[in-house]
């Protein structure tokens, strides 16, 4: 219901995969704006204020990380939810550093569309239906 | 007789003798000859010029006045050929034409005193006093005269500050003595007579003056050694002796007398001779010592220098250790050279490349800006092919050898223009210029030349050979840099290509994995999610398509993971973890795999009694999930077990499936590249990399993997881990990044895509 008026904006370099996020997003009811770049990313979420960003972080000119530090830096746009997209499922060790900016992560080669749209869906309703499998608690602090 | 006429005879007969002692006894090398004639023209002048005021018959006057002027001028010619000598080593006379111009001048004008050209009339004033008149050429006379009282001082003094030691104290006193004495007499006799009306006591004082001459001759000939006086006193002595007993001898009265006094002749010629002989070598020895002495002060000397020339090398020794970039010890040589070496004040050196000498730097000095100013800061740009008689620094690499000049302009120019040569030349006021080839063997590296202020004759062999053994010091350290520079750049270009490498890594993965997710997106978006219809056929097509996509996937991450491995460029991060958290998450992973097949899946361990370690958890993480993996595809019934367990410091974790099994065979084949156990049934090849990838994860913990399995019987594979208290400091093989500070187990359910609530979740 909600979802339907959310927008998202989508950057990544690649075309192939900005039509297939597109699609899938779209088919859901959001309202998607693609960038290519990190430039056009900061110049497009300040502007329009999106609801989330879903943010690739391997692009030429402007790295991903720098995009989502600006993002975060600025007052216009720092309270948009990210979800940074990566391509390299070594980069795991990444992840740490990057959600200290970020606010969820996917891998997209392990990540279906599908599956995407779930995590967009709990990141802008803190979806409590979310229940996360009994989890392993993390070692003594 | 009166006072003066005594000191008058006085004076006279010493100069004699002087002349006489020195024309025999003098080193005629050192102008005794002329030392002999000027004594006695000196003291012929005295007597002369004394009667010149006595009563006596007035006709003789003029004669007396044109010879006193004459010997006047011959005193004044003795001298200067007599400090001539002393200056020159050589007799004037070696110079034939001036010799006999100088001479035929001299005795022109010595005869022109006869004439009333210079002495133009003698007047009698009161008996014994004369007055003097003086003609035309009298100015001309003066001149001659004084030029040559004048040119002898100076020569004289010259000489008195170029020597040392006995002759420098005998100089010393004959130069004052005939200084005082010339001086003296020519304002007497010459000077003042010209001016006013002199009283005789006046001229009487300029023959006096002679005394003082007389007594500092006598001085430097008892006290100093100027001529070999003792012995011939000795001898003249012992001669009188004997002479004086034969007198004796040939007088006794009787025969007694005779023999008594014949015999005292015999023994007193006896001693006498040995008397002589002995005074004789006691001068030679003394001689020897002074000799030795002097010797000695220069040895000592030598010594000294050459203890600092060593303490100097040692310093550029230690310069050439502390640094190893080039251009710094270069400096720091250069600059030491000047402080080190006084005669030397600066050097340059020049290197060869490729075919090429080229200037590179120069000592630091007060002169160094200057000399920038003028041929440019950057004097690296002076570099041009190597020929011979391009200018002497080639010619010093071309022939291998030590170049010297006293121009520099033979060094630098071409290429620097010679006025500017000339104008550095003088600036450091270079005398004298070498320049040393530095060869590495047969391999030429430069030339580096030494400019010294002082001239040739003044520099010892010790700074040419200090000049020699700086260079050889400065090829080695060129070596050396040269050495370390190639190393540095091999390093450099090893770094370069280790990061080509890891680029290379990320944007294969990078540039496979991006199309590959949008291949697998869209049939998730069919297939999964029904979106676009298809039918039944084109929904088979595209299963088998979307799974081997899939496989692909698998197969891209093993082949980075193996050519990491391979590289030796695993990337590993270590922290602190309970194993027993991993195989849980695993098993969420796996379960509906597992389920599928109907295969049981279960975690066999009491989380509180499996013990911390420090490990890269995403590295074991997936070895349990290939582990888990592989016991799922190769069972068809049964179940799989995870076992935990711990036992003497190391950390047990088990496999269990209870599938087909391995043989022995096969067993070995386990761990390697490529390596599968044929089947019959291919539901889901793997990448035959699983293994092996696994087995590397777990050595590079320094653990260990193997497989217990008996054919038929299900396998039992094992991995075991040290347990580690904390993070280790380098991974021998993998690239160790920092431990990570607060514990973090990422954790990711990654579920097949059919189970599409799957989400990730972080435990902080």
């Amino acid at each position: 219901m909600a979802d339907s008026f959310k927008s998202i904006l989508l950057v990544d370099d690649d075309l192939t995969l900005r039509e297939m996020y597109t699609e899938r997003l779209k088919a859901e009811g959001f309202t998607v704006q693609t960038a290519k770049d990190g430039e056009e990313a900061i110049q497009m979420a300040t502007e329009t204020k999106p609801n989330i960003i879903l943010l690739d972080i391997m692009m030429p000119k402007i790295n991903g990380l720098d995009v989502l530090k600006k993002l975060k830096e600025q007052e216009e746009t720092k309270a948009i939810p990210v979800i940074v997209l990566t391509a390299l499922i070594q980069d795991r060790e990444k992840m740490e550093s990057i959600t200290r900016g970020a606010d969820d992560y996917i891998v997209k080669s392990e990540m279906m569309p599908g599956e995407v749209i779930q995590k967009v869906k709990a990141l802008l309703n803190h979806d409590p239906d979310e229940t996360a499998k009994p989890e392993a608690s993390p070692a003594p602090q | 007789m009166s006072t003066e006429q005594a000191i008058l005879t006085l004076i006279v007969t010493i100069c004699v003798f002087l002349s006489l002692v020195s024309f025999f006894r003098g080193d005629p090398q050192r102008g005794s000859r002329s030392f002999g004639l000027m004594s006695l023209a000196a003291g012929l002048w005295a007597l002369i010029t004394f009667f010149e005021e006595e009563a006596i018959q007035f006709h003789v006057k003029p004669l007396l006045v044109s010879l006193d002027f004459s010997l006047a001028l011959a005193i004044s010619t003795f001298f200067f050929t007599f400090s001539y000598h002393l200056v020159f080593r050589k007799s004037l006379l070696e110079k034939k034409w001036l010799a006999a111009s100088y001479v035929t001048g001299v005795t022109g004008i010595a005869l022109l005193c006869f004439t009333p050209l210079v002495i133009s009339g003698v007047r009698d004033i009161n008996g014994s006093n004369i007055d003097i008149d003086t003609g035309n050429l009298f100015t001309l006379y003066a001149s001659v005269l004084a030029l040559n009282f004048l040119t002898g001082i100076y020569f004289l003094v010259r000489t008195y500050l170029r020597s040392k030691g006995q002759e420098r104290s005998q100089l010393m006193y004959v130069t004052l003595g005939l200084f005082i004495s010339i001086t003296i007499a020519l304002a007497t006799n010459l000077i003042l007579p010209e001016i006013l009306q002199v009283s005789s006591i006046v001229l009487r004082i300029g023959i006096y003056s002679m005394i003082f001459f007389l007594a500092s001759t006598t001085i430097a000939i008892t006290r100093h050694g100027l001529f070999d006086i003792k012995v011939l006193a000795t001898q003249l002595f012992v001669a009188l002796l004997l002479l004086a007993m034969l007198g004796r001898a040939l007088t006794a009265r009787g025969t007694l007398d005779l023999v008594f006094e014949l015999f005292l002749l015999i023994l007193s010629s006896i001693f006498g001779y040995f008397l002589v002989k002995s005074v004789q070598s006691e001068i030679a020895r003394r001689r020897e010592i002074e000799k030795l002495a002097q010797e000695r002060i220069e040895t000592l000397k030598e010594l000294e220098q050459r203890n600092k020339n060593l303490a100097a090398l040692q310093k550029v020794s230690k310069l050439v250790l502390n640094q190893i970039e080039m251009k710094p010890m270069i400096q720091a040589i250069l600059d030491e050279i000047p402080k080190q070496f006084e005669s030397c004040n600066g050097a340059l050196l020049n290197l060869v490349h490729g075919g090429h000498l080229a200037a590179y730097a120069i000592s630091s000095n007060e002169f160094t800006k200057k000399i920038y100013g003028m041929v440019g800061s950057d004097i690296e740009r002076y570099s041009y092919p190597i020929k011979k008689g391009f200018n002497l620094l080639h010619d010093t690499l071309i022939d291998k050898q030590i170049k010297e000049s006293t121009r520099v302009s033979d060094f630098i120019c071409p290429p620097i223009a010679k006025p500017i040569a000339a104008t550095i030349q003088g600036l450091m006021g270079m005398k004298y210029i070498i320049s040393v080839p530095l060869f590495a063997g047969k391999e030429p590296l430069g030339v580096m030349m030494f400019v010294y202020r002082v001239p040739k004759e003044q520099l010892l062999d010790k700074d040419v050979e200090m000049a020699v053994a700086i260079s050889d010091e400065t090829s080695l350290a060129i070596q050396r840099a040269y050495a370390f520079q190639q190393l540095k750049d091999a390093n450099e270009y090893l770094a370069d290509l280790d990061k080509l490498k890891d680029e290379f890594i990320s944007i294969a993965s990078h540039e496979l994995n991006t199309p590959l997710a949008a291949v697998e997106g869209y049939l998730s978006m069919i297939l999964d999610e029904n979106m676009g219809k298809v039918d039944d056929k084109a929904r088979m097509y595209l299963t088998r398509a979307y799974d081997s996509s899939k496989r692909l996937a698998e197969l891209i991450l093993d082949l980075l993971n193996v050519s990491r491995i391979e590289q030796g460029r695993v990337k590993m991060k270590f922290a602190k973890v309970n194993l027993y958290d991993l195989a849980e998450s695993v098993l969420h992973e796996l379960q509906v795999k597992a389920d599928a097949k109907k295969l049981g899946l279960k975690l066999d361990a009491n989380k509180a009694k499996v013990p911390e370690t420090w490990c890269d958890p995403d590295r074991i993480r997936e070895v349990i999930v290939n582990l888990v993996g592989n016991a799922i595809k190769y069972s068809d019934k049964g179940g799989i077990t995870i076992r935990l367990s711990s036992e003497a410091g190391r950390l047990r974790c088990e496999v269990i499936d209870t599938g087909r099994g391995i043989s022995e065979a096969d067993q070995k084949k386990l761990f390697q590249k490529f390596s599968q156990v044929k089947r019959e049934i291919d539901e889901h090849q793997g990448t035959g990399l699983g293994l092996y990838i696994s087995k590397n994860f777990v050595e590079l913990h320094k653990g260990r993997i193997w497989v217990e399995s008996e054919e038929g019987k299900g396998s039992d594979f094992i991995f075991e881990l040290p347990i580690l208290a904390e993070a280790p400091e380098k991974i021998d093989g993998a690239i160790l990044e920092g431990p990570l500070s607060a514990p973090k187990i990422v954790l990711r359910d990654k579920r097949p895509p059919a189970a599409v609530t799957a989400s990730a979740r972080k435990a902080e």
